[in-house]
């Protein structure tokens, strides 16, 4: 019964953590302007971060070693180094990004403007951070998350052209009229949304606060094969809602507000309140996640006291760093830099350090001095390379396909 | 591999085994990396590891040029740079995935930039109460 328990707990732990404004965004405007036709960017991604994922995991239950402490290992400190600064820079814009992310969401529930929010959303997730337990952020804000799914239901009730559907979800090429570059830079930001790095970093350091072993191995992999697929599905949920009823207008999703627009049209009002309120609690869940992890790659790199079970005095320098993270995210979004805009350099930036973070995993995950029989099997292998081959595809893409097509545009 | 594997061994490649290794004291206190050793010559003229060194200021030395400039700058911005911690080779207790230390090694190691914050985030409501 306990074992079951554990089961949905992390399951629900890790449909929270795939679902963030990256996959918002990005799977309401590639939904807006090619229905479902990205879908097998969506599915790419679902299978890299389980692959990226469990790999992860089994190192934690195997050695007790977070991927930081794996990376510096394996790659020495000045390569470590170089890695750390991006995944730093990228991370921390990845939580500017769900900030900006939760004040816009308030601001569609209350009609003040976003930036009055941002200072009350910043100190609200610091006092989140410092006195709430781990697991229960976690858990309540995952199974809150879930309410997001009202996006799929919706569909439903916006009463679609099935076998259009099913056609988009078939093709693997742009519908016609739209250039190539565009739709493949929309294929990276979605492939990047689904595989972001800080969520490897925040998956096996909490596996080292929860001590997991391998006799957890079990239990941990089925919450990753579980739970980032059906995360995966909640992303696509928001693609066809917005393939179904913003699409035929001809209109671009460029805010939130556009993309809550489905569910305004299928359920009026109270539709709006459990979506604004999903979106709420799916970003101040990956606000906490990003603004840890910020936390865990310095302290892990240099080898500081970390994590959330230790006594916080005892861990100052990774609660300082955890906290002037919030503080820099903050001073980003008071900008009024557009959020959406936040979240696009963000996830190009996360396509392109990818492979500096996941390639050290995938070494480690075949070596036996680490690992001894934990090691990757021929499918794990077969899996991890070709995920590799297209995370890499997607890091040489990223950026020139955003300047060729002035982002998506 | 563990401190016991190396007994009777020719070779070990401290490159790979033993630097950047993380310190770890009795109870899960993370001390800090390895971030350089110290050497000795020997009267037979061998070379032999008498402490590990931990710090940023013991990194430095391994980092090239633009690296240790920034490295630096960090260490001023946060009140140092300090020096480096060391710590006698008869303080490892074991070397496994990380490196076991005595806990009286791990608290003489203990950096003095995280001693100072300390006595700031001390400060703060609930700091003292136990982690969760």
């Amino acid at each position: 019964m306990k074992k079951y328990l554990a089961l949905t707990l992390g399951v629900l732990t890790a449909i929270g953590g795939f679902v963030d404004i990256g996959d918002i965004v990005t799977n309401a405007e590639a939904g807006a302007r090619f229905g479902l036709g990205l879908t097998w960017v969506v599915v790419l991604g679902v299978i890299g971060i389980c692959a990226y994922a469990e790999m992860s995991g089994r190192i934690v239950a195997a050695t007790g070693r977070p991927v930081y402490d794996v990376i510096r290992e394996r790659l020495g400190p000045r390569a470590a180094l170089f890695n750390l600064i991006a995944s730093f820079i990228v991370t921390l814009l990845t939580l500017a990004a769900q900030i900006g992310g939760v004040a816009v969401a308030i601001q569609l529930a209350s009609g003040i403007p976003h930036v009055v929010w941002v200072a009350p959303v910043a100190i609200g997730l610091w006092i989140l951070m410092w006195r709430v337990k781990f697991e229960k952020i976690e858990r309540i804000l995952g199974l809150a998350g879930l309410t997001i799914a009202v996006f799929a239901v919706s569909i439903w009730w916006l009463d679609p052209d099935w076998s259009a559907l099913s056609g988009q979800v078939m093709s693997i090429t742009p519908p016609p009229g739209e250039p190539v570059p565009t739709y493949l830079y929309y294929a990276v930001t979605l492939f990047a949304a689904a595989m972001t790095p800080y969520e490897v970093f925040f998956f096996s350091s909490g596996g080292v606060e929860e001590r997991w072993t391998v006799k957890q191995l079990g239990i941990q992999r089925a919450n990753v094969l579980i739970g980032f697929p059906l995360g995966g599905l909640l992303s696509l949920g928001i693609a066809a809602a917005a393939a179904v009823a913003i699409l035929p207008l001809g209109m671009e999703v460029e805010t939130l507000g556009q993309v809550v627009l489905p569910i305004g049209l299928a359920f009026g009002l109270a539709g709006m309140i459990v979506v604004l309120f999903g979106f709420f609690t799916v970003m101040v869940g990956a606000a906490f996640e990003t603004a840890m992890s910020c936390g865990y790659m310095l302290a892990q790199y240099f080898g500081w006291q970390w994590g959330k079970r230790k006594q916080p005095k005892r861990a100052a320098r990774f609660h300082a760093v955890v906290a002037g993270s919030v503080l820099l995210a903050f001073l980003i979004v008071q900008t009024g830099v557009d959020p959406v805009m936040i979240t696009e350099v963000s996830l190009i930036g996360s396509a392109v350090a990818l492979p500096l973070t996941y390639l050290p995993v995938l070494i480690v995950a075949n070596d036996r001095q680490y690992l001894g029989d934990h090691v990757n099997g021929r499918f794990g292998n077969a899996v991890g390379l070709v995920t590799l081959l297209v995370v890499l595809i997607a890091a040489v893409a990223a950026i020139p396909l955003m300047i060729a097509t002035g982002m998506g545009a | 591999m563990s401190w016991i594997e190396w007994h009777g061994r020719d070779r070990i490649d401290l490159g790979t085994q033993m630097l950047d290794r993380q310190i770890t004291a009795p109870e899960a206190v993370h001390v800090g990396k390895v971030d350089d050793l110290e050497l000795h010559f020997r009267e037979d003229g061998a070379l032999e590891v008498t402490a590990l060194l931990v710090g940023a200021s013991a990194l430095c030395r391994r980092m090239p040029s633009p690296a240790r400039g920034l490295l630096r700058l960090a260490m001023r911005l946060t009140g140092g740079p300090h020096p480096e911690r060391r710590i006698g080779l008869a303080h490892v207790v074991d070397v496994k995935s990380d490196v076991e230390v005595t806990a009286e090694a791990g608290e003489s190691a203990t950096s003095p930039t995280e001693r100072q914050l300390r006595k700031f985030v001390s400060r703060i409501p609930g700091a003292g109460r136990e982690g969760s």
